[in-house]
Parts: C-alpha cells; structure tokens; sequence
C-alpha cells in the first residue's frame, strides 16, 4: 500500500521531466515474457521439439512491438474511436460462428498461413476501453448515475452474449470480474453496486433455473470443489496439476529436470496450465517469484490509475489491472484446484498467440495512460 | 470517495487475493510436498502401440486389388500385465482361443517384453467373452485391427505381390518396421512397404505400481498407409491372365509339348509403363494373411507359383533374337557374304544346308534349317530364317574375328537391355546373360565345370558360337520383360526404358507423387533402319509365308500387328514358344511378349496368346486360341 501512495507523490515531483517509461512495468512484463518463453519450451520440448517455443519469441516480438506502438499512440484516441473498437469486437466475436466449430465451440478464427486469432481474447481489452468511455463521462468530477451504467450494461450486453454463445465461460466471468472493478473505480455507490450484485444473483438463479449451462460447464465450475471425485473426466487435469506443483516442493526439480513435466502429466502443460512447469520445476521459490512479478504490474496499474491525467485513463489502467488480476488469480488458482477449469490462460507465460498480443495491447494501452499522464485533463473544477 | 482512495481498496483486496494463492502454493508445495512427491513416484508410464492399416494397391482405373479392413483382434499390451499373473493369462488366451499354450508363450516371449502385439483369429463368440471377463485377462483387450484383403484373390498376384511376419533380415533392411507386424514380400506389397506402411499410432498410459492402468492419457491415431495406384489395367490384366491360361491349355494339346508354366507382360512402347504382366501358375495372396502350412507352401514354391516368370523366368530367346541381329546388320552394314549364295541384289538362296568351313578347329560342318528359298534381311525377319542370320554371324565372325569389334552383335543386344536387369520397380529381377568369349573366360577361371573339355581343350569361344547367339540358342537368356523392352527400342525411337508398374502413391493426406519410368538408353537408329523395321515386323504376321500367319488369320486387325516369334531349344525339354508383338505397327503403343515354357513352336503356341490380347486392345471380340489352326 505504501509502495504505490509514496510513488504518486514522487512522480507529481519529477513531473514532465521524468522519464515517460514505465521501466518496472516494462521489466516485470520483460521478465515474464522471457521466463514464459523458458517454461513453454521445457514442457514442451518432449513432444514437439522447439517447435511451440519459437512460435512463442515469435509471438512475443509482434507483442512488445504493438506494446510500444500503442504506448506511443495517445489512448485519448481511442475514446474518439470507440464505436469503430465496438464494431470491430462485434464484427470479430460474430464471425467465429460463420466458421466450423473446433472441440464444440466457435472460438477460433482461422487465418491464413495457418494462424489461429481468438478474439475473444482482444475483446476483454475492448470491453475495457469501451467501459472507461462509457463510465468516464464528460467531466472527470460527474457523478455515477444509473443511466450511466445503464448504458455500459446495454452496451456490455451483445459481445456478453456472444462470448456466452461460443460458448466461453472463463471470458464471460473476466468480463463481469473486469466491469465490477471498473464500476467501482468510476464511483459507484453502495447502493448501486449492491442493486447490480441483486441482479447478477437474479441472473444466476435463472441460468439454474431453466438449466442454461451447459453440463460439461457446470462441471467444470464445481469439479474443483473435489477433484478427487472424478479422476478421468475434469478433475483429472487438476489432481496430475496438484502432483506437478506439489513435488516441487521449495526449489523445485531443476529446469529440464521435471519428471512429470517431461511426461506431459498434466494435459495443456504449455498453455493453460503453464504454471505446473513452473511449480515443479522452480518450487515454491519459482511460483512465488512468478506472483510477485504479476504483483509489481498490477501495482503499476493501479498507480497509473491514480496519476492519470484523466478518469477515462484512471479507469483503463484500473481495468487492465482487474483483467490481470483475474487472469493471474484464476489460471493459478486453478492449477492449485482452488478455482474452477474455465481456459484463462497465464498472462504473457501460456503458449498462444492471441492471449499474448492482447495483454501486450493492454498493459500498452495503459502505459500510454502513464506516458500521458501531464497532459492538462478536461475538468470542469479545480 | 475520491478515486486514490478507491484504488486503495481495490489494492487491498487484489493483495488479499493474491496473499491467498501464495498461501495456497505454500500448502500445495511445502506442507503437502512430500505427499505428492510419493505420488509422483509411484506412477510409471507405459505406452501401446495400434497397427496403421496398410495403404491400398489398385489398378490404373481404380479397382482395389489390396486393400484393408478392420477385424476384432485379440490385443496384448504386456507393458500392462503384471508380471506375476502372466503366465495365468496365457492360460486363459490359450483356452479360450483354443490353442497350445505353449504356442501362445510363444507368441509373448517373440513380442518381447513391455510389447503389444496381436494375435490374429479371433471370432466374435471370443471376443464377447473376453470383454466380459476383463478381470480374467489383464492386458489384453479387443480392438479393432487392420487386416489385409485382395478382394481379387490369385488376380494380378505377381505383381500385387502379398505380405508376411517382419522377418530377422527385414528389420536389418528397415529398421523402422515393428517386429510383431507385417511386411511386404513380394510384387508391389514389396517393393512399394514403405509407402503402404503407414504410421503406427499410440496410446500412452499411467500406470499404478501394481500395474493398473489409471486415465489414458495421450492419443496418437494410427495414419493410414498410402495408396499405391499401379500402371497396370484390370481390363487388359484380365485378358492377359485369361489368354495365358487358355494358351497353356491348347500347348498342352500339342505334339511334343509339356507346358506348365508361361509368363505374358503388356509394355506401353512410349511410356515404359506395364499395362498387363501375367506369371502361370499362381497364387492367391490372401493365404499368406491365413497363413498356409508348410505342405501347400512347399507344393506352391516347386511349382513357381511365387516366381514372376515375366522378371525371373529364363529362357533362350531363339528367334526372338534375330531381330536384334537384324539391327546389327543394317547399323553396321554387315550381310552374308558367302560367295557360293549371293545374288545380284543382295539376298540369297536358303537351299537348308549351310556348309561353314574352318570356323575353328579347320574341319567343315553343316547346318541344316527348313529352306526357305531366295531370302534377303527382310523377308528372312518374316520367315525366320535361320542360315540367313547364320550367314550374318559367319560374316561378322569373318570380319571381325579376334578384334574389338568381335562382340557387336552382342553390343547391340546389351544397348536394347539383354544381359542386365531393365530395373523395373519389383524384387527379384533377373539380368539372363549375352554370352560372348569374355563370359568364357570368366567361367573358365571362376567356373569350370560349366565348360565342356572339348572347349577347355580347342578354342573357348568360336564362330559356331556367334552363329547361336544370333538364333537366341546356346548361353544366351532373356527374361519376357528384357525381350518387351527390348523390341520396344526397336519400334519407338531407340528408348530403352526403365519399366515401371506403379503410376502414383496417392498419400492418406490426399497428397500425389507421380513416377514415371526412367529412360536406361536411348539409341538413335539410322534412318535406313527407323524406314524399314516397322513393315518388316509385319512380315511374321500379314503374309501367308510368316511364321504368325495362322495364329493371327482370325484378326481383323491383323495388318496393323508386327511382331517375331521364337522357338526356343533346351536340351532335354519340350521347345519353349515365344511371340513379341508391337500395335498399331505404324507407331506402337503396346508392346507384348509371350513365354509358354515347354509350350512348341512360337507361331503355333505362343502367337495365338498375343493374337488374343491385341483383339481386346484393338476392341475386337476375341477369338479362342485354336482360331485359324
């Protein structure tokens, strides 16, 4: 807490004449991007050679280009542009289902040269930018009114639907962890956040009611409750999950030297469940390091929030560090069978490509909060 | 609340929820550590492999002639049959498939430990049984697994080929193979296995320390062999076969005649491709997916049921032969030149004797043949006449005798392919010989018991000699295909082709890799020759006086046919029959040869067979092989 109060204010000294990086922010994301690429190649490596790794440097070169890029770009532009972000998420998150279903969902769109995008990766830093246009209002000093959040859940409601219809349940509930955050940064009232929790509640009770999950979801949501209970089906991933971690104890087996890892043990071990590479490999020490580092960016947002020269940035950085925050907490909290199988992939570690160029997109999209922070904001006092 | 403040609280709780995960990972990794450090030790992994199912093999048109269907196999995955209880699984496999034990201990101990393997012949009764007594046999399971068919049976035998267990020397060849699979032997299933292979799959397992598999995990499905299409045409192939058969049938009638084997190939002149290859007697290859006893295997092999007559039969050519001498005489300019017999223009008169002196030893010998009137090159070719080709052999002898140019009309029998292997794409070709004084050389010093003592004593290679290679007698053998290959450089330019019998490989991933046959020589003929060789072919067959008169009087088509017969001299057999043909003549697509071992005369045996096969190809109805006789 102390960490993020203090910098405010020596920011506010160094004023315009502090360096317009970020350099934590910029290393933690550095370190990760690397130490992921490390990890995808050692529970990789046995099956398919450098294969997946290279993929992987790939992907995390376009991904620190577009960082830079939208770091540079002034995020107020995309306030101006924000219906065209919205029709081209929707455009994006429509067109999956004009193509054939992979493992029962319409996730994927495939490109050419064999490039699978997934938008509804690039949807979650949409839905943010939108809500910050959204919930920002005018002037930085208006009231939340329930109009106001009205229209951000009207206009939440369609890529919420689609994503629900792919079906992809993980981004579905980042999107409500993502609005609840926001909401609550753009100043929403007790009461308001109170009366939207009665109709989130109202809504569950209904999904249960007329039965709208499907049973492989509902599975999945409860199965981490007792993973014991069905070895073969979705507990399985999460007990072979367990004994990954679990036998690294402190510092882990050595890099390269995970028995289990070597084995793929644990199903997607390079993408979903990256973070079992870690555990064994690295230990208790290596997983800690891992949440610390996600922790230092996560505490840059948020002090890129409070530093804004604007509440449309406050509110982007605070989103991107809720979307951390839900990505980090439930992909390792899956793979430590304390939070439901829902494919929320490691931020900057897991293997694929869209999940890497829509966090860079992100945390660049805040950066160029920070890096804009002294321009003069649109504010009706003070 | 102003905005710093709510910050605040989101960082309290997002610090909360993170202090909980490192809490969370404590007690997963340190507190429950070493709980799961025992866990992961006691699993093991184990794999098991399932059989790709081998490509198909079809004809040119598409007719499967190969191919494979799943049946349920009894599939033992000894990597999950704990040790202890083994030996009471090859028990109760033994019962209830009905066989020695000691048969199906066998079995395990040739697999190997840790392997899987199939073993075959099961009915659907045990099947059932097996399933429902999974408790009973440990690592063993009912699958569904690849087995060979040739919808076709003993069809195109020869060339489909069949296959068999992976032997000690196949593994030495092809590492690759799995030792408790199968292999190809024989024709295409042979020579093309890595292409019908295919991939096998895999599923890997857990394994708990008592041997009980726990939650399969990976699986690699097996790839499908690729589809080997041939050149060969079912249509042509059928005609083939069946004439063949009926040929051997009407020898078997003949005079002085014991024809039990012959062999027929079909060779596209311009592309070296077989459209047809026939081998009597045969086989069916789906004995060898039974299995057949050592009784039938051995009855089959003493009868050249698995020889390919067309690639491994040898036989003299006789005078099959003389069209290559014909070649030589008009490249190099050599004809009789016995004083006491030459006319004015060139030919001469082919009274049945032929009286050579001093060939070697000084003395005078005499040759008798049916005579055959006045003759030149030409109408020698369609009469065959033998003190014709004679007399070009004393002349090349009296020419070029002792010097360099001794072998040349062994030369240009080896530049149309005799003496080597045309390197067609199936095992177990054989290269026949052109004998000439170096081969007797060789024998001498490698071999001698091959050379008479009257050679060892006299002179090892004389004019005598050369008069018999220019009949296709004495030392000199062809196989069917050398002969097809080789007329075929006489009729299309000089290509001396590489033949092939497998057009495409079609990959299970729909991918084509297109063969072609390759080019072994390519002679350039003079002009003098390219004019006249294709209306002297016609010789054998259009006039009353050729040799294939009769056997081709029934065709319509007959003057568009050219071709040679041969009748072929072993010493204590029958005479083995011999037709090369060439259509249409003018410009020839198909070239065909015909062998009936111990079958007669060529004219009378062998040419009725072609006679057969070049009606169906020129579309006309076919007449039975004694038509005309």
């Amino acid at each position: 807490m102390a960490l993020f109060m203090e910098s405010k204010t020596t920011s506010e000294q160094e004023g315009a004449k502090s360096t317009p990086i970020d350099i934590l922010l910029l290393l933690s994301m550095i370190l990760l991007i690397s130490f992921g690429i490390l990890m995808v190649y050692s529970a990789s490596r046995e099956l398919d050679g450098s294969r997946v790794m290279e993929r992987q440097v790939v992907f995390a070169g376009i991904g620190l280009g577009l960082f830079l890029l939208l770091s540079w770009m002034d995020y107020r532009e995309f306030r101006l542009f924000s219906p065209v972000v919205y029709a081209v998420t929707i455009f994006m998150l429509a067109i999956v289902f004009a193509q054939a279903k992979v493992a029962g969902t319409n996730r994927w769109l495939s490109l050419p040269g064999g490039f699978n995008l997934q938008p509804s990766e690039f949807a979650k830093l949409s839905v943010i930018l939108l809500l910050a246009a959204v919930l920002a209002g005018t002037f930085d000093d208006e009231d939340l009114t329930w109009r106001r959040i009205g229209a951000a859940l009207l206009m939440l409601a369609l890529p919420g639907v689609l994503i629900v219809l792919q079906p992809d349940l993980g981004t579905a509930l980042a999107f409500g962890f993502v609005t609840i955050v926001v909401l609550f940064a753009a100043g929403a009232t007790i009461w308001q956040l109170s009366g939207l929790f009665s109709l989130a509640g109202l809504g569950i009770w209904i999904i249960f009611k007329y039965e709208l999950l499907r049973d492989y979801q509902l599975a999945r949501l409860t199965s981490f409750l007792d993973p014991a209970a069905d070895k073969l089906g979705d507990g399985y991933n999460v007990l072979n999950s367990l004994t990954t971690i679990g036998s690294g104890q402190l510092f882990g087996r050595g890099l390269f030297n995970g028995a289990l890892t070597e084995r793929s043990f644990v199903p997607e071990q390079e993408t979903d469940f990256i973070f079992t590479a870690v555990g064994e490999q690295l230990g208790f020490v290596g997983g800690a390091l891992v949440i610390i580092a996600y922790a230092l960016i996560i505490l840059r947002l948020l002090r890129i929030a409070t530093s804004a020269s604007d509440r449309f940035g406050s509110l982007i950085a605070v989103g991107v560090g809720g979307l951390f925050v839900f990505h980090v907490v439930v992909n390792v909290g899956m793979t430590l069978a304390v939070m439901p199988v829902t494919g929320i992939p490691l931020p900057f570690m897991s293997a694929g490509g869209s999940s890497m160029l829509a966090m860079c997109m992100a945390l660049g999209v805040a950066h160029s909060v920070w890096r804009h922070r002294d321009l003069k904001p649109a504010r009706s006092k003070s | 609340m102003r905005l710093e403040i709510r910050v605040a609280a989101l960082a309290t709780v997002f610090a909360l929820m993170f202090g909980a995960l490192v809490t969370r990972l404590w007690v997963v990794q340190i507190a429950e550590g070493p709980e799961h450090v025992e866990m992961s030790q006691s699993l093991e992994w184990s794999e098991s492999e399932s059989t790709a199912a081998r490509g198909d093999i079809i004809d040119a048109n598409g007719v499967v002639l190969a191919t494979s269907v799943q049946v349920p196999g009894v599939v033992v995955t000894r990597s999950q049959i704990p040790t202890d209880v083994e030996a009471g699984v090859i028990q109760e496999l033994a019962g209830v498939l009905a066989r020695d034990p000691a048969e199906i201990a066998e079995l395990f101990a040739l697999a190997g430990s840790g392997s899987t393997f199939t073993v075959d012949g099961v009915t659907p009764e045990v099947a059932y049984f097996i399933m429902t007594n999974k408790s009973r046999f440990p690592g063993v399971s009912i699958r569904n697994v690849p087995e060979r068919v040739y919808p076709e049976g003993a069809f195109m035998a020869h060339v489909v080929g069949h296959i068999g267990r992976v032997s000690k020397e196949d593994l030495v060849a092809n590492s690759d193979l799995d030792p408790n699979g199968t292999v190809g032997k024989l024709g295409v299933e042979g020579s093309y296995d890595k292409y019908l292979q295919g991939e096998p799959g895999a599923e890997f397992y857990q394994v708990r320390p008592d041997g009980t598999p726990f939650g399969e995990r990976r699986t690699v499905p097996a790839k499908q062999g690729s589809t080997v299409q041939m050149t060969l045409d079912a249509g042509v192939q059928m005609t083939v076969e069946n004439a063949l058969a009926a040929g051997i049938e009407w020898a078997k009638g003949l005079k002085d005649t014991d024809p039990q084997r012959g062999a027929v190939v079909v060779l596209n002149a311009k592309t070296g491709e077989v459209k047809g290859m026939a081998s009597f007697p045969t086989f069916d290859p789906s004995q060898f997916v039974i299995g057949l006893t050592q009784t039938e295997y051995e009855a089959l092999r003493d009868s050249q049921a698995f020889n390919n007559l067309v690639i491994q039969g040898l036989y003299p050519p006789g005078s099959t032969m003389k069209a290559f001498v014909y070649a030589t005489a008009v490249e190099e300019g050599i004809y009789p030149d016995s004083a006491n017999r030459q006319t004015p223009d060139g030919s001469l008169e082919c009274t049945g004797v032929l009286t050579a002196n001093g060939l070697d030893d000084g003395s005078q010998k005499r040759f008798t043949d049916p005579g055959h009137g006045i003759v030149d090159l030409h109408t020698a070719l369609g009469k065959s006449c033998n003190i014709y080709f004679w007399e070009v052999a004393l002349a090349i002898w009296g020419k070029y005798q002792g010097t360099d140019k001794e072998n040349i009309l062994q030369r240009y029998a080896r530049s149309v392919g005799l003496g080597s292997t045309t390197g067609i794409d199936l095992w177990g070709e054989r290269a026949g010989r052109v004998p000439d004084r170096q081969l007797f050389e060789q024998w001498l010093v490698e071999s001698p018991a091959l050379i008479s003592e009257t050679r060892k004593n006299g002179s090892l290679w004389v004019g005598g000699d050369l008069m018999n290679v220019a009949i296709g007698q004495g030392e000199t053998l062809a196989t069917p295909l050398q002969m097809a290959v080789g007329y075929a450089a006489l009729v299309n330019g000089g290509t001396v082709w590489e033949p092939t019998v497998v057009d495409r490989i079609i990959g299970s991933d729909g991918t084509i890799t297109d063969f072609q046959s390759g080019i072994r020589n390519q002679i350039e003929w003079s002009e003098e020759f390219e004019n006249i060789i294709r209306e002297d072919f016609t010789r054998a067959i259009a006039p009353e006086s050729g040799t294939a008169y009769t056997a081709f009087r029934s065709m319509e088509n007959r003057f568009l046919v050219g071709g040679k017969t041969g009748t072929a001299q072993r010493v204590g057999h029958p005479d083995s029959a011999w037709f090369i043909g060439m259509a249409p003549i003018a410009d020839p697509e198909w070239v065909i040869a015909v062998v009936l071992e111990d079958g007669g005369g060529g004219g009378t045996s062998a040419a009725p067979v072609a006679r057969q096969i070049f009606q169906f190809l020129f579309g006309e109805a076919i007449d039975p092989i004694g038509a005309g006789f």
